[in-house]
C-alpha cells in the first residue's frame, strides 16, 4: 500500500478494519469430568460440585460443569465428605482467545515472542528438505523458504540472525556444507563433512565442522575443522585449520573452548587444556556411566560445557553439564503425556531455550520451542507447527 | 532389671503398632483416604459461530462435519496416545489444549486456549 496523505492513509486503515475476514467466534459451553474415588474410601457420605451432591456409582461420579458465555477464567470445587472431614479439590479453568495464527502455523508471533521473551527466527528442514523460515521479529510473520535446496540437513542460524549454516546430502554419509544468507543470494560452499556449527570470539567468525563418521566410530575416523569467515558474509577468509583429530558432530560451545560428539557415544573435549573426556566420564542421574547411544546434541550456546543429547531409542532428551573434571546429567525432559519420541533437539542461541520435534502416534510430528530447566521433568513447551509428517532438522535464533 | 527393660521395650513396641495402625485405618475401623479422588478423563464440549471445521489438538471435530458444535475427550492416563493427558495422581497439575476453528466460507482462522488446573 502507497500512503499518498495521511488521510489516505487512515482510510485504508479504517477500511480493512471493516473488511477484515470475520472469524468464528469459539465458545466452550461445558466441561465435564469423570472422576474416581480411591478403593479404600469406604466411609464417605457425599460428593459434591461447588457445594452440590452428584451421584456416585461404582466409586465414579460425573460432574458436568456449566462455562458461562463469554467466561474467561471460572473455578469448581469439587468435594467429598468422609467421617466428617470435607476433602477437596479445585478445578480452575482458563480460557484465552489466541486468535489467529501465523498462516500455515499453529502459533501467532506475539505467542512466540511471550514464549521465549522477545522477538527471533526459526528455522527448520520440511518433508521435501527444504528449509523454511520464519522471523518473528516481524509484526506480520509470514514462513518462507530460505532457498529451492533440497536434501537440507542441520540449519544452524549465526548468532547475528543474518546467516545459515547447514548441510546437504544424507543424513547418515558425508554431506556438503554451505553457508547462505537469509537475505538471499547463493550459497558459500565451506566443505565436505557432516555438520556446521557457529563460533565467534573476538578474533572473528568460525564455522566449526566435522568430518562424517560412523557410528561405530564415534568420530574417530574424522576429524574437526574451522573455517573463518569474513566478518558479517558469507565468504570464506582463508582456508580451513584442524581444531581436534575427532569428528566432534555437536559443535562448539560459545567461545569455542569446548567440543561435543555424541554419535554414538558421548565425548567432549576442553580445546583451551587439550584434554578429551569420553562416555566412561559421562554419569547418570543415578550415577552410573551414561554409556548409552545419543544422536542430535548441541553444545550450551554460552560458555558452559554443557551438552543437550537425544537418548536412543528418543525417549529423553538430556543435558549433560562439565563438574570436577566430569560430566553429569542435569537435566532430563521426559515425554510429553501423549507423544512417543523426541526428535531432532537442538539448543537455541539462548541458552534457556531449545527447539525439538516430538512424534505422536502414527509419524505425526510437530516443531515445538521449549525451556531449558534443571532436573526431570516435562519442560515448559509452546507448539509451532501444525501436526504433520514434514518437520526435521531446526534451530531457534533468541533476538539478544 | 532385664524385666524392666524388656517391659518397656513391650510398651515401646505396643506404642509403635498403634500409631501404625492410627496411620491406616479411622476411629470406626474404615480405610482412611489420604489421596483425594483422581480426574479419570475430561470432556470439552463448545460451539463456533459460525461454520466451521474444529480441531482440538490432534482431535478431529467428534462428528467429522463442519458445523457449529465441537466436542473432544481426553483420558487422564499418561499414554502415548494423542487423546491422553498427563496422570492425575491427586497432586496439583495443569494442563491446556488449543482448540482451532477455520471458516468454511472464506478459511479464515482462530484458536482459544483451555487450561485446566487442579489443586489439592
Amino acid at each position: 500500500m502507497i500512503c499518498l496523505t495521511r488521510t489516505g492513509c487512515m482510510s485504508a486503515l479504517a477500511l480493512s478494519l471493516f473488511c477484515w475476514p470475520a472469524r468464528a467466534a469459539i465458545d466452550v459451553t461445558t466441561i465435564s469430568v469423570t472422576a474416581e474415588l480411591p478403593e479404600d474410601a469406604v466411609s464417605i457420605k457425599e460428593v459434591t460440585v461447588d457445594g452440590k451432591s452428584v451421584a456416585v456409582t461404582n466409586r465414579k461420579f460425573t460432574a458436568e460443569l456449566t462455562v458461562p458465555t463469554d467466561a474467561n477464567s471460572l473455578s469448581f470445587v469439587l468435594g467429598w465428605d468422609q467421617d466428617g472431614e470435607t476433602h477437596t479439590r479445585t478445578l480452575e479453568v482458563t480460557l484465552e482467545d489466541l486468535g489467529p495464527p501465523i498462516p500455515g502455523l499453529d502459533v501467532s508471533a506475539s505467542e512466540l515472542r511471550s514464549f521465549v521473551g522477545g522477538g527471533g527466527i526459526l528455522v527448520w528442514v520440511d518433508a521435501g528438505g527444504q528449509m523454511q523460515m520464519v522471523d518473528f521479529r516481524d509484526n506480520d510473520p509470514q514462513v518462507r523458504a530460505i532457498s529451492t535446496d533440497i536434501a537440507c540437513v542441520n540449519p544452524i542460524v549465526s548468532p547475528d540472525g543474518t546467516r545459515v549454516v547447514y548441510s546437504q546430502g544424507s543424513a547418515n554419509g558425508p554431506k556438503l556444507l554451505y553457508v547462505r544468507s537469509l537475505s538471499g543470494g547463493s550459497a558459500q560452499s565451506i566443505a565436505t563433512g557432516d555438520v556446521g556449527y557457529w563460533q565467534v570470539d573476538g578474533t572473528g567468525e568460525y564455522i566449526v565442522y566435522a568430518d562424517w563418521s560412523d557410528k561405530a566410530e564415534n568420530g574417530s575416523s574424522g576429524s574437526t575443522y574451522r573455517q573463518k569467515l569474513v566478518a558479517g558474509t558469507t565468504d570464506l577468509d582463508g582456508s580451513a585449520t584442524t581444531v581436534h583429530d575427532r569428528a566432534m558432530d555437536s559443535g562448539p560451545n560459545a567461545d569455542g573452548n569446548w567440543l561435543g560428539q555424541i554419535y554414538d557415544l558421548m565425548y567432549a573435549y576442553d580445546v583451551g587444556g587439550d584434554v578429551e573426556y569420553s562416555y566412561n566420564d559421562f554419569f547418570l542421574l543415578d550415577g552410573t556411566v551414561a554409556d548409552h547411544q545419543t544422536c542430535n546434541g548441541s553444545m550450551a550456546p554460552s560458555t558452559s560445557a554443557q551438552m543437550m543429547v537425544l537418548v536412543i531409542p528418543h525417549d529423553w532428551v538430556r543435558i549433560f553439564s562439565f563438574q570436577s573434571n566430569r560430566f553429569v546429567e542435569t537435566s532430563r525432559f521426559e515425554l510429553p503425556a501423549g507423544m512417543r519420541e523426541w526428535e531432532f533437539p537442538e539448543w537455541s542461541t539462548d541458552p534457556g531455550y531449545f527447539t525439538a520435534v516430538l512424534r505422536s502416534g502414527g509419524f505425526n510430528l510437530r516443531l515445538y520451542v521449549a525451556k531449558v530447566a534443571t532436573g526431570e521433568m516435562v519442560p515448559e513447551y509452546l507448539a509451532v507447527t501444525p501436526w504433520s509428517t514434514s518437520v526435521s532438522y531446526n534451530h531457534l535464533w533468541v533476538e539478544p | 532389671m532385664h524385666r524392666v527393660r524388656l517391659f518397656l521395650l513391650s510398651i515401646a513396641a505396643v506404642m509403635m503398632l498403634g500409631s501404625i495402625a492410627c496411620a491406616d485405618d479411622d476411629d470406626k475401623g474404615n480405610g482412611k483416604v489420604d489421596v483425594p479422588f483422581v480426574i479419570k478423563s475430561v470432556r470439552i464440549d463448545g460451539t463456533v459461530s459460525e461454520a466451521a471445521a474444529v480441531t482440538i489438538e490432534q482431535q478431529d471435530d467428534i462428528d467429522g462435519t463442519d458445523n457449529s458444535t465441537w466436542s473432544a475427550t481426553y483420558e487422564l492416563d499418561g499414554a502415548a496416545r494423542p487423546t491422553s493427558m498427563p496422570l492425575d495422581d491427586g497432586k496439583a497439575q495443569s494442563f491446556s489444549v488449543v482448540v482451532k476453528s477455520k471458516n468454511v466460507s472464506d478459511g479464515t482462522e482462530d484458536r482459544k486456549r483451555i487450561t485446566l488446573n487442579l489443586s489439592e
